[in-house]
């Protein structure tokens, strides 16, 4: 196993279930999931093998769902979102990694039937109105 | 019908790891001999792409990770500004 232990990065954070919502950002779409998924997982292990995950941002501590859109999400043009709540009880793992509000969104294989599962959990894709458009 | 978006190297600009930008591998590049410490690329994908500069490559036992600091703004703002100035026509 060559990937780096994310262990190392992990931060002491459990957020509860209800009050915390799940931001990812666009392209929504199951082979954007494969893609980031498998890229992750050619970096990083997590309990001693790889780790396919996405990232995600939730809001934890001072972040709102506006601060996440104008903030990590900036560069993206549109978002979707669920619930830490919804995508535990589904059995992806959210881990705390790096600064929050970043999460790693744990999937077991990363293939493309495990990324159209999860991506159904979040609501339809909305526009990020604080993406900035050139006119 | 236009001719297909392709970005230099493709990545997740939300995908961070410690150093707090976001990486991917050089060899995911369409043309890895430009992707160069400084460099100024075309990143994301083709239904949204952003500029972005190469902060740095590094060797990793799975290959060649390379950081990009994402340039604010979307790319059709840089191009309507060197409109503006002429920039793409002097």
């Amino acid at each position: 196993m060559v990937g780096e232990p994310i262990e190392g990065y992990l931060r002491d954070e459990e957020p509860p279930d209800d009050a915390v919502v799940v931001v990812r950002g666009g392209p929504i779409a199951p082979a954007k999931v494969v893609e980031h998924a498998q890229r992750q997982a050619r970096e990083y292990t997590y309990r001693n093998v790889p780790m396919y995950s996405i990232s995600v941002s939730l809001t934890v501590g001072r972040w709102d769902v506006s601060a996440l859109l104008a903030g990590p999400l900036s560069s993206r043009s549109a978002f979707a979102v669920s619930t830490a709540g919804a995508v535990r009880a589904a059995g992806f793992a959210l881990l705390p990694t790096y600064d929050a509000p970043h999460y790693d969104l744990l999937l077991a294989t990363g293939e493309y039937r495990e990324a159209e599962a999860l991506l159904r959990l979040f609501g339809s894709p909305e526009p990020n109105p604080y993406k900035r458009r050139g006119r | 019908m236009g001719v297909p978006i392709e970005v230099d190297i493709p990545c997740d600009p939300t995908q961070i790891d410690h150093t707090g930008m976001p990486w991917t591998f050089l060899d995911e590049a369409a043309h890895p001999e430009r992707i160069l410490q400084g460099a100024i690329v075309v990143t994301g994908d083709a239904e949204d792409p952003v500029f972005a500069r190469v902060a740095s490559l590094t060797e990793r036992p799975t290959g060649v990770k390379v950081h990009l600091e994402i340039l604010p703004g979307d790319p059709l703002e840089y191009v309507e500004a060197m409109r503006r100035s002429h920039l793409l026509t002097a």
